[in-house]
């Protein structure tokens, strides 16, 4: 016994030795340069993101008939959409960068002032020379400008996107004959989906709308005639809330908590709650983008829940008589090319051909929709996918790869409404005007960390802990913190730039 | 992978709290067991010292006991590699760190971003809060494990007290996310069992998670229903080295159970709790930051913003390294400082202190 421990302790304190140092070896990663074979495979580490209840697996089919069409190994770091930006600014801090990452804002302090000091590849001179890259849209790319440069490739999507949607059958039982129009319909939706019982269980527990505490699930400030985002009026260049139409939003959203007809806890609920609140049948009225309508929360709602009947409303008539909708800056995060890990311009070439090659339309299609004939299948211009448990296990994870999004039109009589409103809601865009004007470092810092004091206010004075005077002096407190000098800024680039 | 470890107390997923418990208490506990051993090392080798080199004097104790170094090894290399290593990254503190150029090229700044903490508005309401929440948990939560281990010291039944210091210490493995969920589940202002209870009473609706009011209570509460448990075994362990005989010379002087508690039980105990004390102190500025950030919203930013999400929220999402560095520097500073003070006090009252 003693001589069989004698034997076994110095092979134990190896392995935790060789564990330890195992784990402090320096990265194990593979080389970062690009393979020059062109018959081998181009390995290329990405960063990207998911918002799949779990990562893609290592065999994904989606991301194998990738690699075979592009001739590629792809080597991708999932990160979860809800911290990425955490993630991202950790492994810029690390200075251990894949070849591609992925930049949900590329307004970000750390990303612009990376790009100003030449970190990114400027791949505007490149552009052209590919086939489906040239054809990118040049007001989107123009959104995308650090400096006036382009530093990376966008992932498109429709500027104006986000409709409401609502349940049919939650109106015909609450008694309202016309789907709302104007706000004024909207409030009564609201209050009637609380009050009149519109899922007939004999019980108060059902809502017009939630809110949690980013505020705006459908409510917009742009209802009420204020700027979305930044507007310019009186020659100056202003947030949407230093308006007087922001305060008339505010007191819309107050009286629908003082009335409790809205979630009295909505300070303290994370954003995701509401789309539990609509899959569970709890709300009768969300807003979401329209591309969204294919969904299993959406057309397929009535499954979950009998009855449930999925309509949407493009846009409702807002306070000031116009119909209102956010027009996007056409693109939702771009993958940017380090040049620490992207070392020469040949190797970024290569990396282009294969976003090239990503943004084909098929290719487009693929990572939307799946293999043809194994996930979808498509007969007179309509899509429909074969299995829906595989389809979300295999194609639903990778869709963030996609280089856009488009409207699939799945047959269904949603579909045909989703694309009308897809049409009709282009002219009713209101432009943020901050869009593709670039802030110093500076003024960024500023707005972020002021951010806060809006932020906080809002919920204040909804709850009614401040009053509209407590709100001006919030708003004044943010002028005085450096919003001041944000606003003085945004004008003279507005001036330069725009006008 | 050193320079991924840089910004140390900034990686909570790296460094969770109940880790760091764990590795503090686990830590005490061994300096306990060990001290007297140390001293009687350090005797040793003093004395050695005087007759032949220190080397060689090393180099035969190493021979002589060399399974205890080798046993010793994984424990170093450990607080070398993930410990020290990593402070060199602090130099970033007095640079304007750009992560693209790294710490060789960025631009030095001395002791500016130490200025812009100090005269920041933030720098009050942040040092008041951190230190009244430290000071709730040093009043409130710390007494509680002591009390309760005196307490299940005096039950006789066996298997009851085993049963119930499974019980209480089973809610140091929960996640702090899953902590939270349940105090959300039992206060919110909707649904929340308790201001169900209220409500149906008569009482009015009490904003729990959502008012400044309510905010250090309910995250006081938290802690003390999550570690309590854990914190009272530290001292049954203590409790459990008293020597019975002492108890028994007492009884034959007549001592109540009273007096025997006064006399015997917490003088016997008295050296852990002051080192616990000590070792809390050290990180008497840490939050906690997972907990605070998850109960933190609009509406009690005002009393709960403390460092730990400060610093979370100005490096990590504003990509202030430097600065957030700084800040982090600050805590552990004063931190150290706390420490230091502490064991010279523990000392000059005559007790053990950690080194």
């Amino acid at each position: 016994m003693g001589k069989e421990f004698k034997r076994i302790v110095p092979v134990v304190s190896m392995l935790l030795i060789a564990a330890l140092t195992g784990c402090s070896g320096g990265s194990n990663k593979p080389s970062a340069t690009v393979s020059t074979d062109s018959a081998a495979p181009l390995r290329i580490q990405m960063m990207s993101q998911f918002e799949s209840a779990e990562p893609p697996t290592a065999d994904n089919p989606i991301v194998k008939y990738i690699e075979q069409q592009t001739n590629t190994k792809l080597d991708i770091t999932w990160v979860l959409n809800s911290n990425y930006t955490d993630k991202l600014n950790v492994t810029m801090a690390s200075g251990d960068l894949p070849q591609v990452m992925l930049v949900v804002n590329p307004q970000d302090t750390v990303i612009v002032s990376a790009a100003q000091s030449g970190f990114f590849w400027d791949v505007e001179p490149y552009l052209k020379d590919y086939p489906n890259l040239s054809k990118l849209d040049i007001d989107t790319l123009n959104n995308t400008r650090i400096n006036g440069k382009i530093y990376g490739l966008y992932r498109g999507r429709y500027p104006e996107r986000v409709v409401m949607y609502y349940r049919k059958d939650w109106l015909d039982n609450a008694g309202i004959k016309e789907p709302p129009k104007t706000v004024d319909d909207y409030y009564n939706a609201i209050k009637a989906f609380t009050l009149n019982d519109p899922d007939k269980n004999g019980k108060q527990d059902t809502w017009g709308i939630t809110e949690n505490k980013d505020l705006g699930t459908y409510t917009f400030p742009l209802l009420f005639g204020a700027p979305n985002g930044w507007g310019y009026i009186n020659n100056q260049v202003i947030p949407d809330f230093m308006t007087n139409e922001y305060m008339d939003y505010l007191k819309f959203m107050k009286k629908l908590y003082d009335e409790k007809i809205i979630n009295q806890d909505f300070a303290t609920v994370p954003g995701a709650k509401v789309s539990e609140d609509w899959t569970s049948g709890k709300i009768g009225i969300r807003g979401n983008i329209v591309e969204a309508y294919r969904g299993e929360t959406f057309v397929g709602l009535g499954k979950t829940l009998p009855g449930a009947d999925v309509h949407i409303i493009p846009a409702l008539v807002s306070t000031t008589g116009q119909k209102r909708v956010a027009k996007g800056s056409g693109f939702l995060g771009m993958y940017m090319f380090p040049k620490s890990s992207v070392k020469t311009e040949e190797d970024l070439k290569k990396i282009l051909s294969f976003f090239d090659k990503m943004a084909d339309d098929k290719m487009v299609k693929t990572v939307m929709l799946g293999i043809d004939g194994v996930h979808y299948k498509e007969e007179n211009g309509v899509q429909k996918i074969l299995d829906e448990t595989n389809y979300n296990k295999e194609v639903v994870p990778v869709q963030h790869l996609a280089m856009r999004m488009d409207l699939v039109n799945n047959g269904t009589p949603l579909a045909k409404e989703a694309a009308d409103t897809l049409e009709e809601i282009k002219q009713y865009g209101v432009a943020d005007v901050s869009h593709g004007l670039i802030l110093s470092v500076e003024s960024k810092k500023k707005l972020s960390t002021n951010k806060k004091i809006i932020d906080d206010a809002k919920i204040k004075f909804i709850m009614g802990v401040i009053d509209e005077a407590g709100w001006g002096k919030e708003i004044e407190n943010w002028k005085q913190s450096g919003g001041a000098d944000v606003v003085k800024e945004y004008t003279e680039l507005y001036n330069k730039y725009k006008k | 992978m050193i320079r991924r470890e840089l910004l140390g107390g900034l990686f909570t997923e790296v460094t969770p709290l109940q880790y760091r418990n764990v590795n503090k208490y686990v830590m005490g506990g061994i300096f306990l067991k060990a001290l007297p051993d140390l001293a009687q090392n350090n005797h040793h080798l003093s004395i050695a010292r005087k007759s032949e080199g220190v080397w060689a004097k090393l180099l035969k104790e190493v021979k002589r006991d060399y399974w205890l170094y080798l046993m010793l090894v994984p424990g170093v290399l450990y607080f070398l590699i993930f410990r020290y290593a990593p402070m060199w990254g602090l130099v970033i503190a007095f640079q304007n760190y750009m992560p693209f150029l790294g710490i060789a090229k960025s631009e030095w700044v001395g002791f500016a971003h130490f200025h812009a903490l100090f005269t920041s508005p933030d720098f009050w309401m942040l040092l008041r809060n951190t230190l009244i929440l430290a000071a709730y948990n040093i009043f409130l939560f710390f007494p509680l494990p002591i009390i309760i281990a005196l307490m299940l010291n005096e039950v006789r039944h066996e298997v009851y007290k085993k049963v119930v210091v499974s019980l209480i210490y089973v809610p140091h493995f929960l996640s702090w996310v899953i902590v939270v969920s349940f105090f959300y589940f039992f206060f919110s202002i909707q649904n929340g069992i308790v201001n169900e209870i209220l409500q149906s009473l008569g009482f009015q609706k009490v904003h729990f998670l959502d008012s400044a009011r309510w905010f250090r209570p309910m995250v006081t509460l938290e802690i003390i229903w999550k570690e309590t448990g854990w914190g009272t075994i530290i001292f049954m362990a203590a409790l459990a080295g008293v020597n019975p005989q002492l108890y028994e010379a007492a009884r034959m002087d007549g001592a109540n159970r009273w007096r025997q508690l006064y006399h015997i039980t917490l003088p016997s105990i008295r050296s852990t709790i002051i080192i616990l004390l000590i070792l809390r102190l050290g990180s008497f500025l840490d939050s906690g930051f997972e907990q605070i950030y998850l109960m933190l919203n609009t509406l009690n930013r005002e009393v709960g913003e403390v460092f730990d999400t400060y610093v979370y929220t100005v490096g990590i999402l504003g990509g202030q390294f430097g600065f957030s560095t700084a800040v982090d520097m600050f805590k552990s500073v004063v931190g150290l400082v706390l420490v230091l003070i502490t064991n010279r006090l523990a000392k000059k009252f005559g007790e053990e202190g950690i080194y």
